[in-house]
């Protein structure tokens, strides 16, 4: 399924599908696999930049959204709601990891890393992404880089919609001044 | 101009150079989700960094254990050296309430 092909309001079908899933319905777990699992993948893995860890919490989203569909009351996407479960997965995570590394920072002292290389477009993109708050960055992932409507962003960090405009506009804001000076490669690359 | 219009450009670019997913490993993913029941047929990496913990924490116990166990074996069953006195008449300075003392210097 493409980014921008995603239902706004589930049908009955939908929310009966979900109710299926968590009964332990296989061919009902396998409808919801078919049409949000690729979805999820992206979406993780713009979050983290990596294989592994989207691919892990990608199986944990689905697992769990089978456990809970029963708890789905319908009320908005079934986009919005997997994206919640997979966006609250991967923060918990990234938070107990940077917690990790900040434990082992303090005992074993701060670890080597390279220093970055030449700037690249690509370093240069990421850098300035991640200058951006979290509910930013993410605004920016799931709107811009993924086609999730506010809508869906709303329901998934649990925010107004026009909270998430307001928010994207900042953010795109912030980005356009930080990459002013790259103008004439963005517009090569 | 509407900002979505203006941001094309920079929208691209950030679509093109900012995590861009490579090809979804559908057949992976599904072997761990509909596979096997339903269970996760690969440990994630949070699971795998606390069974590592675990284990190093169990091994850490483990062998603090044996050291602890050796060295009281030692204090236990070593027989007294010659240094060792045992007398039952009081020794100055140091006699205990039975009436002597046992010194293992």
């Amino acid at each position: 399924m493409s980014v921008n092909e995603h239902q706004k309001t589930p049908g009955p079908s939908e929310v009966a599908l979900l109710n299926r899933a968590a009964a332990g319905e296989e061919s009902a777990q396998r409808a919801i696999f078919e049409a949000h699992g690729e979805e999820i993948w992206r979406l993780l893995y713009r979050m983290t930049g990596d294989y592994d860890r989207a691919h892990d919490w990608t199986q944990e989203t689905l697992l769990k959204a089978f456990s809970s569909g029963g708890d789905f009351e319908g009320r908005g996407s079934v986009r919005g709601w997997l994206a919640r479960i997979a966006v609250n997965l991967a923060r918990d995570q990234l938070r107990k990891r940077r917690r990790r590394r900040r434990l082992l920072d303090r005992h074993v002292g701060p670890v080597d890393r390279p220093p970055p290389a030449d700037p690249l477009l690509q370093d240069r993109i990421r850098e300035a992404v991640e200058g951006l708050s979290e509910g930013q960055r993410l605004v920016v992932v799931m709107h811009d880089l993924e086609g999730y409507t506010h809508e869906e962003i709303g329901e998934a960090l649990g925010i107004a919609p026009g909270s998430s405009r307001a928010r994207l506009s900042r953010a795109r804001e912030e980005l356009r001044t930080v990459l002013a000076g790259l103008r004439k490669e963005l517009r090569d690359a | 101009m509407r900002d979505d219009q203006r941001n094309d450009g920079m929208i691209e670019s950030l679509r093109k150079h900012y995590n861009e997913p490579p090809p979804y490993p559908k057949d992976e993913i599904e072997a761990g989700v509909l596979g096997r029941s339903g269970k996760v047929a690969r440990r994630s990496v949070s699971q795998r960094f606390t069974i590592l913990t675990a284990l190093a924490a169990s091994l850490a116990l483990f062998f603090g254990g044996v050291a602890v166990g050796r060295a009281t074996d030692r204090a236990t069953s070593e027989p007294p050296s010659r240094s060792t006195s045992v007398s039952n008449t009081p020794v100055s300075g140091a006699a205990s309430a039975e009436g002597y003392t046992v010194s293992w210097f």
